[in-house]
């Protein structure tokens, strides 16, 4: 069907035509459970072989692997759907599937892959939190717009908050939000490794690079304090 | 993980990455610490907290709370051995003094996990972990029955016995694999978006192989629908289970109970003083009384006089359906036929599927072959009115649409629906390459089937307190719609529907992004055609297909087909 879409009535009266989700259709396609078992994460002291390996199947997906592509899928994708539950309001969450909005943002960032040069899959981690974000944002607007003539209201302008705002506040979550895009993106990877996504230490050393578990803790420790200063600062203004 | 002690900062950082507890007051007196710093760090501790919150049970990754109550939470979640979505019911020890058997709540999740059934939720795995017990299981997306009552009001006697003939199997496998569910009410049974019902929550059940003879309290569930021996202290059995679910259908066809009451202690008082209870007739005097006397013999106070097991209920409801005639056989032959005919109309995948759902049904000894077009009309048990129109959305006023009516890009339509009788309507869309779509019912829509009678029904309804559209482009070829109206559920289509693809919502492409499209997707225009069907049709086909959308309600009997097609010109 290329003709129909379901419309609530929140942009311009006909200003907007639909496609049948290509998007998700390509992400459904795209993103199959792989054949492999993955192997579990061990809580050694060293990097898990197979969380390093992450990097690795960025890579390869970037170069079209489909294997990878579906084991990336598999390893994020709960982990981000959990994500982006603390972050969509109730509205949102109604209107869009949770597993869908993720499934699609993950589809699309794997196929703009090629412009993306990343560093270690902290910087992968970090480009998919981003991408996420903005995509809640644009649910969260279009929720507020109530009728077909009305205006976008506010830049921030969720109409009933996010499990998160409602936990710590709209204007602390904007602040913590300021102040991570402030962070130096090594800093800001390990508190998304770590704290956002709650990788357990192999993991999030392998994310960033590190050399050992030790290095992986001290990173993200080092990382939250310089957070805090920012968000303190975001305070005084 | 050591603690950073050389740097205060660094100290309640460690914790807060570590997930470990800070002790805040003492950091606050502590005048060496930036103070605003550590304010925000207690912001970032439980922005983590929240971020770890229950985030994994065994190979099963948490992702997102579907319901909390005192003993526990569900909870949608990945298992990431077999890469699928599953539920997982945490249950947990609540305090002293609360009976939690985490052993034997494991024991009776393997039972139920050998019950294989399509009516019984389907159990994965079942696992102790300190003072808690998760059992993952099928994920179910759809309504519960309670769902459904509260939304459309009273069921008709006819789909209350289809779901419960259906509760009936569920309940034979139960009893049959030496479990009692002991907790069947509307809140435990769902009916999946596709139409399959689920009886789920077995968080009550008993193991009848180890404990048949139960003493003491063996209260469980929920006073509306527990038998009153259990009241008189007797042990729950496969009699009280029977009576769960007369009273489970009760519900079902008045939205209310036949011993009502707000406490145990209230509804305790009214079986001890045997307060005679509200007769299904009283509430519902309209019902057949074939269906009034089989939910009775389930309700019956004394375990004697109910059916001797769920398989004599199940007779008993299905004799309610053959009242008039071959109910079955005809309605199941009308679909095929009306099928068939679709199908030679327009040739399309959709409808040689549904040809095919209905003949595998008809081959399972319902009838043997389709019904000819006469018999389709013929009536089925009893007749009623529909009347459906389409409308085009202009600004803020909407239009009926004609033959012969042009539409544009971005026109917003819906469907105006009003049957004389509460009514299940499915909607399905097709393209001239085979590519069909579930227009409606869709999920997370506040209009569900069954539509209530005797008003008018917008499709396909609102979402989160906004109405919403089909919307149109018009992309060359014909878009056909094909819209069913049934007094029961259709669940064979159900099926069938339930595999197609649904109309992407929210997802729209930009007015600017049009001309672009338009220049290379576009042909023009489209029309909408909602006229007989073609002239080279024969003749013979069933005259309900020569007026699609009639301006006036009409009156049918049976499963109410029609075709609009939308085409260029």
């Amino acid at each position: 069907m290329t003709a129909f879409t379901l419309d609530a009535g929140i942009l311009q009266g006909g200003a907007m035509i639909g496609t049948l989700s290509p998007v998700l259709q390509r992400a459904r396609s795209r993103c199959v459970p792989p054949r492999r078992r993955e192997v579990p994460v061990s809580n050694d002291r060293k990097p898990a072989p197979e969380a390093a390996s992450s990097f690795e199947l960025v890579m390869r997906a970037r170069g079209g692997d489909q294997d990878a592509l579906n084991d990336l899928c598999a390893r994020y994708l709960p982990r981000l759907q959990r994500w982006a539950h603390g972050r969509l309001p109730a509205s949102a969450r109604g209107a869009l599937d949770t597993h869908d909005l993720v499934q699609e943002t993950m589809t699309n960032v794997v196929q703009r892959l090629d412009k993306f040069e990343p560093r270690h899959e902290g910087a992968f981690q970090g480009y998919l939190r981003q991408a996420l974000l903005n995509r809640i944002r644009d649910e969260a607007r279009r929720g507020l717009r109530r009728g077909p003539s009305e205006p976008l209201a506010t830049v921030h302008p969720a109409s009933d908050p996010s499990p998160l705002e409602e936990a710590i506040g709209q204007e602390a979550l904007e602040r913590y939000e300021a102040a991570m895009t402030r962070l130096r993106p090594d800093d800001r990877e390990a508190i998304i490794a770590r704290i956002e996504l709650g990788l357990p230490y192999p993991e999030v050393a392998a994310a960033l690079g590190k050399p050992s578990i030790p290095a992986a803790h001290m990173a993200v420790s080092r990382a939250l304090v310089r957070l805090a200063q920012e968000m303190s600062r975001g305070t005084a203004r | 993980m050591a603690p950073l002690a050389d740097d205060p900062l660094l100290s309640v950082a460690a914790s807060i990455s570590d997930g470990d507890p800070v002790d805040w007051d003492r950091m606050e007196s502590d005048h060496t610490i930036d103070t605003d710093v550590l304010e925000q760090l207690r912001v970032l501790d439980r922005i983590a907290q929240l971020h770890a919150s229950r985030s994994s049970w065994g190979s099963l990754t948490i992702v997102e709370p579907l319901g909390h109550g005192t003993f526990g939470d569900v909870y949608r979640a990945f298992d990431t051995d077999l890469h699928r979505d599953v539920a997982l019911k945490v249950t947990r020890a609540v305090g002293p003094g609360h009976a939690f058997d985490a052993d034997r709540l494991v024991r009776e999740a393997r039972l139920l996990a050998r019950v294989r059934h399509p009516n019984v939720v389907t159990v994965f795995s079942a696992e102790r972990k300190d003072d808690e017990v998760g059992v993952s299981m099928e994920l179910v997306r759809g309504r519960t029955l309670d769902e459904v009552v509260r939304a459309n009001g009273p069921l008709s006697a006819r789909e209350v016995a289809l779901i419960g003939i259906d509760l009936c199997k569920a309940l034979a496998a139960v009893h049959a694999a030496g479990l009692l569910h002991g907790d069947i009410k509307a809140h435990n049974v769902m009916r999946e978006d596709g139409g399959r019902i689920v009886l789920m929550d077995f968080g009550a059940s008993r193991d009848l192989t180890r404990s048949p003879n139960a003493t003491g309290d063996d209260f469980a569930g929920t006073p509306l629908y527990v038998a009153p021996e259990v009241f008189a202290g007797q042990p729950r059995s496969r009699a009280s289970d029977i009576y769960s679910l007369g009273v489970l259908l009760y519900y079902l066809a008045t939205a209310t109970y036949p011993v009502p009451g707000d406490t145990r202690t209230a509804i305790t008082r009214q079986h001890e003083q045997q307060v005679p209870r509200r007769h299904l007739r009283d509430v519902r005097p309209d019902l057949p009384d074939a269906f009034i006397d089989a939910v009775d013999r389930g309700l019956a106070v004394d375990p004697a006089a109910r059916y001797a097991s769920v398989g004599a209920f199940e007779a008993a409801l299905n004799g309610t359906l053959q009242e008039g005639g071959r109910r079955s056989a005809i309605a199941i032959g009308s679909i095929a036929a009306g099928v068939v005919l679709i199908g030679a109309l327009v040739g399309s995948a959709v409808y040689s599927r549904l040809s095919g759902t209905a003949r595998v049904n008809t081959n399972s000894g319902v009838a043997t072959t389709p019904a000819p077009a006469t018999t389709a009309a013929a009536p089925i048990a009893g007749s009623y009115d529909v009347g459906a129109t389409m409308y085009r959305v202009d600004g803020d006023s909407p239009s009926p649409l004609r033959p012969g009516d042009r539409l544009n890009p971005g026109d917003k339509l819906y469907l105006q629906v009003r049957t004389s009788v509460a009514a299940h309507v499915y909607i399905v869309n097709e393209d001239d390459r085979g590519e069909s779509y579930l227009l409606f019912p869709l999920p997370n829509q506040s209009l569900q089937n069954p539509l209530p009678g005797g008003r008018d029904n917008r499709l396909p309804g609102v979402r989160d307190g906004r109405e919403m559209y089909w919307q149109v482009t018009s992309a060359g070829g014909r878009e056909h719609f094909l819209i069913f109206v049934s007094p029961e559920p259709l669940k064979e289509f159900e099926r069938t529907f339930a595999s197609l693809a649904l109309p992407n919502t929210n997802e729209p492409v930009l007015s600017a992004r049009l001309s672009e499209r338009a220049v290379g997707v576009l042909r023009g225009v489209g029309g909408l055609v909602a006229g007989p069907p073609r002239a080279e049709e024969p003749a013979t086909l069933s005259a309900r297909f020569e007026t699609p959308l009639a301006s006036a309600p009409e009156t049918t009997s049976g499963t109410w087909v029609r075709q609009v097609t939308f085409a260029n010109p």
